[in-house]
């Protein structure tokens, strides 16, 4: 990862003197200048409240920012159409849909993708037993899933995932890493937060970590030891 | 049963109600005479058929419809099972309106009525969102719809104590609300207006699906917020408002009808629950209006409300005691 640049790569997501946050409450992270590039993990770690969803859903182009811009490539976020938006990037909330009552298969037929690949993934996330249930009346674990498998197939450049493992058990979330490194080899980009640090420690091979520390964004090296992370954060 | 199979047979079942209201009634029809009403030579087969009957099925078939679809906007867009225009103060508001030309003496027809009725539900749904982004929770949305119920309730009972006796008189019927005040030309024109509202909202199934899915979630994948915003408080203060205007408040339909198709069918999707929202709503409010002239102890039968609230209430008990409302 470098800080600033101006490469033409139309997949790297910048933050130029970007502030978050809502109005009326003090501000979150302030004018901060990072990007991020290349197929791989990105991962986005800080404490609870420290801003790392409203900083991704705000990256995502899905929350208006209090000042700077945010580009994908070389376009404003803010210019880019709702209908390219959705060719280009995914996302999943930190919370399930508690509220919406479509079935898993009606909400993944959403994607317009065909049934043997929705299927497909459905199976790999251990879903096909659930097709008819309605989203609201799934577990929150379960209903992350099947979020998940929706942002899959949205099937775009970039995946962005807020606080995805915060409901799954061990076995999900590993097969939810493996999917993610099966993706990723295939060259998509991947931003995940969390505030989970024995991510650092794992097996996961991330292509970039940003910590979030005192309103500021850090670039840690992913392949750091944990004693270099401590040092950082 | 599919779900073709199940359209068909709810429209054979409202075909069928539909007929049974236009065949019977307290008069008598000579079914020969019935042409003579095209060569504007009056009959009383005529006039009933045409003036009385026609009209009265149209316009159940047309509120049934219409308030069961802006039932299920408002469920949608609130992400709230228990929203609905009588719930949530727009049927109030439109109520507060026509009260207000009516008792002061400056409408009284229809137009002016349906005009007002929509102006009014339009601002009580645009204080419904106002307030609604501030409100977390679901009872939070209906106890302020409550309050606004009580509020435009109690600015019309000032209204009528202050009016003269014969608006008062016309206004108090239409307050119990009934589907026998509509003529021929209010019928059709609310029938046609529901619709194309419908068809309108049909369009929109995918945004409203994605949209049960969160915010978040539906800007993700390209829903324009604003956009679908506005399209739901114009059709939904459309509907209420036209409705309204011509049946007076009526209760429970717009509430009541996304339930029990729910309970029918097994798709949430609102690429079909639009559709059979519509019809169930249609064969709902013909089977009150037979309650309602069907087991009339009075002349004039049992008010319109009186019998919805006695089907809807207990449906809606019902469905809350299915649901399981702990998790939201």
């Amino acid at each position: 990862m470098k800080r600033e640049g101006t490469n033409g790569n139309e997949h790297v997501i910048r933050a130029a003197n970007l502030t978050v946050g809502y109005s009326g409450y003090p501000r979150v992270l302030s004018q901060m200048d990072f990007q991020w590039e290349g197929a791989g993990i990105h991962l986005i770690i800080g404490e609870n409240g420290s801003g790392k969803s409203t900083l991704i859903r705000t990256l995502a182009g899905l929350q208006k920012q209090r000042g700077g811009t945010v580009f994908w490539g070389n376009e404003d976020v803010s210019q880019i159409s709702s209908t390219r938006r959705t060719a280009k990037m995914a996302f999943v909330q930190s919370l399930p849909p508690r509220q919406s009552e479509l079935t898993v298969s009606e909400a993944l037929a959403l994607s317009g993708r065909k049934e043997e690949n929705i299927s497909q993934w459905l199976h790999t996330f251990d879903l096909l037993d659930m097709t008819t249930k309605s989203l609201c009346d799934l577990s929150d674990g379960l209903g992350q899933r099947v979020m998940l498998v929706r942002a899959i197939l949205q099937d775009t450049p970039w995946i962005l995932l807020d606080e995805p493992t915060a409901f799954l058990d061990v076995k999900s979330r590993q097969v939810m890493w493996a999917q993610l490194s099966a993706l990723v080899s295939k060259g998509k980009r991947v931003m995940v937060s969390s505030h989970d640090y024995h991510l650092l420690e794992g097996n996961l091979d991330l292509r970039s970590v940003t910590a979030i520390q005192e309103n500021r964004l850090h670039a840690l090296n992913p392949a750091g030891t944990c004693a270099d992370w401590n040092a950082h954060i | 049963m599919n779900y073709t199979a199940t359209v068909i047979l709810t429209l054979a079942a409202i075909f069928g109600l539909a007929l049974s209201h236009l065949l019977s009634g307290s008069t008598n029809i000579d079914w020969g005479e019935l042409g003579l009403w095209f060569s504007n030579a009056p009959t009383i087969a005529g006039t009933v058929f045409f003036e009385v009957r026609l009209p009265r099925v149209l316009i159940a078939i047309a509120a049934g419809a219409g308030l069961g679809i802006s039932g299920l906007m408002m469920q949608t867009w609130f992400h709230n099972p228990l929203a609905g225009p009588s719930v949530l103060g727009v049927t109030s508001g439109a109520g507060m309106a026509v009260a207000l030309v009516v008792l002061t003496g400056m409408g009284g027809g229809w137009l002016a009525n349906a005009l007002a009725a929509s102006v009014g539900s339009w601002c009580a749904l645009g204080l419904v969102l106002f307030v609604a982004s501030r409100f977390r929770g679901l009872a939070s949305l209906l106890i302020f719809g409550l309050m606004l119920n009580y509020l435009l309730g109690a600015l019309v009972t000032v209204l009528q104590a202050e009016a003269e006796e014969n608006a008062l008189q016309q206004f108090v019927f239409w307050g119990m609300g009934t589907f026998g005040q509509a003529s021929l030309v209010t019928a059709s024109a609310v029938l046609i207006l529901v619709l194309a509202a419908s068809s309108i909202a049909f369009k929109q199934y995918e945004n409203l699906d994605k949209w049960t899915l969160g915010a978040v979630t539906a800007r993700s994948m390209g829903v324009n917020e604003s956009r679908l915003q506005k399209i739901l408080v114009v059709l939904t203060g459309l509907l209420a408002g036209s409705i309204t205007a011509v049946c007076g408040p009526v209760a429970f339909l717009g509430l009541a009808t996304p339930h029990l198709v729910k309970l029918i069918i097994p798709y949430r999707s609102h690429n079909r629950l639009i559709p059979m929202t519509a019809l169930i709503g249609a064969l709902l409010a013909l089977l009150a209006d037979w309650g309602v002239k069907g087991w009339g102890i009075a002349d004039s039968g049992w008010p319109l409300n009186a019998v919805l609230s006695m089907l809807g209430a207990p449906l809606v008990i019902w469905v809350l005691l299915q649901r399981n409302f702990s998790r939201s």
